[in-house]
């Protein structure tokens, strides 16, 4: 296999880890896909990752470890236990950043149906809206002004505002499909219709919302930062 | 008529024993009650015009007027008129006679003091003052912060009025009420108003009065030769790293001087010196823009070099106090790499809207891969050499969170960050694997002003642990994180361990460890800090604060002692005086020479409540050798933890008042300037153009007070005094009444002929 080589330190309480939400139904369908995407983090930006991923229950107390939460499936999804929607409800709102991505890549469909669901019992009246093309998001680390996943079963990513954070980020385009190498190092599967350039967007996408949850609107005050500076001369 | 009146109405009185006469009511009838009967007359009046209106036009008007002399007649009886015939003679008005006593007025001029000129020239006009007695009578009044009414004038002239207000003088001798209408106003004064009267402002004041004003002032040549610095023109409060502007005006006499440097201190250091021109008239301006780099209150002062010859030198200098606050407080952070540490103590900063937040992270080190064109990145350059050298002194607060120099070879910038902290900077250095001794910060001019000792300590400790309060920090604001009441270990019980720390050697000297490690070798400090110069700093050794934000939160907290923390660190670090245990306050900021100086200190307890019987002491030191202490007092504060002082005279200078507390409560500071100038002799030179425009606008006249007293109009009185009188009714005789019959009776008729009766 040609497995993943150790970034040769332990992990600190600094260090970026993902957790990825354990549910019903197939909550897995593209399986160590996150360590893909953490290692392009670590040899791509200056963030220390742990490559160690945990899968998790919304009512694990072990949830406050991981401020972000990548929740992934295909195919419809059993309800979220009671304590569990109160858990991620908490979570989100104190600083939690969810990265949804559907494996099945079919607005409207079985997937579609369970997040938005879900969703709506974990952030009632938050509904989740287009995230605009200017958003910060696209410019945390990439440039990045296309789609990207898989497919591109949407133009755009949804998401879910809380006192102006992206606390949600929602992609029908199955990122997980792009991102994912079997244990040969091949890609598991074949990205249409952009090939590798779709790809590498793909990988850029994640880069920058792993970014975003680290920097938020970091990159909104550099657009300020010169004047702020120059109003102190 | 009124001749008429005169000669028929009192045929029985002697030719001219009265010479006015008016008319006026006798009756007895309150006012209320002939309200009301004007009220019903008037009513009845209506009620008539409108019985009539089927009659013709004519009669209607003719019955109208006929009802309508009925009705007043009637008001007639009610009001029951007479002529009151009277002899009267005219009030002789009151003339003015004020003389400035302001301290001004003893200044010397060319031949002696103004007060002496003065009494000289009242002795040379005494005869047209002796003559106005006739048409007027003359009233003394010396003035200067007040005005007072004299018998007579001293001998010399008085002299002890500390301020010179002619508004106000003006204005009280013209509200005086003897009796007497005023006539006119004779002034003597040098016109040298303390209170800031402008020309414009004499104009409108002359005008008011009402009254012609005769000034006998002092022409502007006859001064001493004197330089004085006239006004500091400046707000009294100046917001930190911003442009503060303060006009300077002089003025000099009889020096013939050029140009003067004009020199601006502050606490006795040399801000800025610039060179000051003459005009003509001897006078000159100079602004100084200058940018406060220190918060509170700090003691300025503008100075001119003395010149020999000078009449006063004490104007030479003023002094004032300068209060600088912040408008919003600038954090610089800078962080080595994203992390949730850097995450969530941003998010905390980003949402106080007192802060104003520069973030500066490393995205990419050098070794990172490059999968994408430049272009393609919303990346950078780390702008290291404006940002630390030409912006850092405008930050509050400068953070290094996990971040090393190594590999921006900012080697060459660290003095000046050290020098920043050493000239009243904050700076905080949060831990992380590239932080502290893991950020080759050892021997470099940076890790002198840290409050944590490097130079071979272990590298990076990973491991959870859960600090703990050293006797420092469970009294300091800092570590004061629990709710209100509880002990201040209480709140680090609950929240959930730490994890991995920066070794370090201890402490560097003055610094303070408020929480430790609990288990490893020697306890080396997670939270120090230090005052290192004029500056502070601080150290947090661990990656995991974030823990006290979100695990907390998991654990059913809020997250609120995280953000206490951060929120008190940072108070103290840009010496939020609210975060002062001790605070004093001096009741005036500039004293004149001679003052009380005056105030109240408080001392608060840990938990910010008045403490009752701390032993307080306030000391005086001059702000240029502050171990010279010129006055003491030892005091102990009342129930509500606070204790009054006063010390007495001391030299003028600038001074700064000390408050410290027993019991490690702090200390507090406050500057005091004791000016060796008052505000009488801060602007010497007589004003003609003050006393001028007052003259001018009231239609009175200026005499320069070598020339003799010019005649003095007055204006004629009003008041009336009645010798006697006589009251002669004219509602009870035959006229009145046949005026009431006949119209009733020619209504009677009139309404009979129409039809009516």
């Amino acid at each position: 296999m040609l497995a993943l080589p150790s970034l040769a330190r332990a992990a600190g309480a600094g260090d970026f880890r993902i957790a990825q939400l354990k549910t019903g139904g197939i909550w897995n369908p593209r399986p160590d896909t996150l360590r893909r995407l953490l290692w392009e983090v670590s040899q791509r930006t200056s963030i220390e990752v742990d490559l160690e991923v945990n899968a998790i229950d919304a009512s694990d107390k072990a949830l406050f470890r991981h401020p972000f939460l990548y929740w992934a499936g295909t195919g419809a999804i059993p309800e979220l236990p009671g304590e569990g929607v109160r858990q991620l409800r908490r979570w989100l709102t104190y600083g939690g950043t969810l990265l949804v991505d559907s494996a099945e890549a079919e607005p409207g469909g079985l997937f579609d149906q369970s997040v938005r669901r879900e969703l709506e019992r974990i952030l009632p009246q938050k509904p989740l809206d287009r995230v605009a093309s200017d958003h910060v998001v696209y410019k945390t680390f990439y440039l990045v002004d296309r789609q990207a996943g898989r497919v591109i079963a949407r133009p755009d990513i949804e998401g879910i505002f809380l006192e102006k954070r992206l606390a949600v980020v929602y992609s029908q385009n199955d990122l997980g499909g792009a991102w994912a190498r079997d244990a040969f190092g091949r890609w598991e599967h074949a990205v249409t219709p952009g090939g590798d350039r779709q790809r590498e967007m793909a990988y850029r996408l994640g880069i920058n919302v792993v970014m975003y949850a680290l920097c938020l609107d970091y990159k909104e005050d550099l657009v300020h930062a010169p004047f702020i500076l120059k109003r102190r001369r | 008529m009124g001749r008429w009146i005169l000669e028929h109405l009192a045929p029985d009185a002697a030719a001219g024993a009265f010479n006015d006469w008016q008319l006026v009511s006798t009756t007895t009838i309150s006012a209320p009650w002939l309200v009301v009967c004007a009220v019903l007359v008037a009513l009845a009046l209506i009620a008539s015009a409108l019985g009539l209106r089927r009659l013709g036009p004519t009669r209607r008007h003719i019955l109208l007027a006929l009802r309508t002399i009925a009705a007043l007649s009637v008001m007639a009886l009610l009001l029951m008129p007479a002529i009151e015939l009277r002899a009267v003679s005219k009030v002789r008005a009151r003339v003015a006679l004020m003389i400035d006593s302001s301290r001004s007025m003893g200044l010397a001029t060319d031949e002696g003091a103004r007060n002496e000129r003065v009494a000289k020239h009242l002795a040379d006009a005494a005869p047209i003052l002796d003559g106005l007695s006739r048409d007027a009578v003359l009233e003394r009044y010396v003035f200067g912060e007040r005005l007072r009414g004299v018998e007579s004038f001293a001998s010399p002239l008085a002299i002890d009025e500390p301020k010179t207000d002619l508004a106000r003088a003006l204005g009280d001798v013209a509200f005086q009420s003897s009796g007497r209408d005023l006539g006119a106003i004779i002034l003597y004064s040098d016109g040298a108003d303390t209170q800031g009267l402008t020309v414009e402002r004499a104009k409108e004041i002359g005008g008011s009065v009402g009254v012609p004003i005769h000034v006998v002032g002092f022409g502007a040549s006859s001064a001493a030769p004197d330089l004085a610095i006239r006004r500091v023109i400046g707000d009294d409060f100046a917001f930190l790293h911003n442009d503060v502007t303060l006009d300077v005006e002089l003025e000099q006499r009889g020096l013939a001087l050029a140009s003067v440097p004009v020199t601006l201190e502050r606490d006795d250091t040399v801000v800025a010196t610039k060179e000051a021109t003459f005009d003509a008239r001897g006078r000159a301006s100079v602004v100084f823009d200058f940018k406060p780099s220190k918060i509170g209150r700090s003691g300025y002062q503008v100075s001119v070099p003395l010149v020999p010859g000078e009449a006063i030198a004490a104007n030479n200098r003023r002094a004032f106090v300068l209060k600088v606050i912040r408008d919003r407080i600038r954090v610089l952070q800078v962080a080595g790499r994203p992390s949730w540490d850097e995450r969530f103590l941003r998010e905390l900063l980003k949402r106080n809207p007192n802060v104003d937040l520069i973030s500066f992270f490393i995205l990419r080190s050098t070794t990172d891969q490059q999968k994408a064109a430049q272009e393609e990145l919303a990346l950078i350059p780390f702008p290291v050499g404006d940002l630390f050298t030409k912006e850092i002194h405008s930050f509050d607060v400068v953070i290094y969170q996990n971040f090393t120099y190594r590999p921006y070879r900012m080697e060459g910038y660290l003095p000046s960050i050290a020098e920043y902290i050493e000239k009243g900077g904050s700076f905080l250095m949060v831990g992380g694997t590239e932080s502290f001794e893991d950020g080759w910060y050892a021997n470099t001019p940076l890790a002198e002003m840290l409050p944590v000792r490097l130079g071979g300590a272990a590298p990076w400790e990973m491991g959870e642990f859960r600090p703990r309060l050293t006797a420092e920090g469970r009294r300091h604001p800092i570590t004061l994180i629990g709710e209100p009441g509880e002990p201040p270990e209480a709140a680090y019980q609950r929240l959930p361990p730490l994890s991995g720390v920066n070794s370090t050697l201890g402490l560097m000297p003055g610094a303070q460890s408020l929480m430790v490690h609990p288990s490893l070798p020697g306890n080396p400090p997670i939270v120090a800090i230090r005052e290192v110069g004029e500056g502070r700093s601080m150290a947090v050794t661990t990656d995991s604060m974030w823990f006290w934000r979100f695990l907390a939160v998991g654990d059913g907290g809020a997250g609120r002692e995280f953000d206490r923390f951060w929120n008190n660190a940072l108070r103290w670090l840009i010496r939020d005086p609210e975060l002062a245990r001790v605070r004093l306050s001096v009741n005036r900021a500039v004293h004149a020479l001679g003052d009380t100086i005056t105030g109240d200190v408080k001392v608060l307890g840990p938990d910010y409540r008045g403490l009752a019987g701390a032993a307080v002491s306030v000391e005086l030191v001059p702000a240029d050798r502050r171990s010279a202490v010129v006055q003491a007092k030892k005091l102990e504060t009342g129930p509500e933890g606070a204790a009054l002082f006063d010390f007495g005279t001391v030299e003028p200078g600038t001074y700064v008042l000390r408050a410290s507390a027993a019991g490690g409560a702090g200390t507090a500071e406050e500057p005091v300037i004791v000016e060796a100038a008052d505000v009488e002799t801060q602007d010497p030179f007589p004003h003609p153009e003050i006393l001028e425009a007052l003259a001018e606008a009231s239609g009175g006249t200026f005499t320069e007070i070598s020339q003799p007293l010019k005649d003095v109009e007055i204006k004629e009185s009003r008041r009336v005094e009645v010798d006697r009188s006589r009251v002669i009714p004219v509602w009870d005789g035959f006229p009145a009444l046949a005026v009431l019959l006949g119209a009733l009776g020619a209504e009677w008729w009139l309404r009979r002929r129409s039809g009516l009766l």
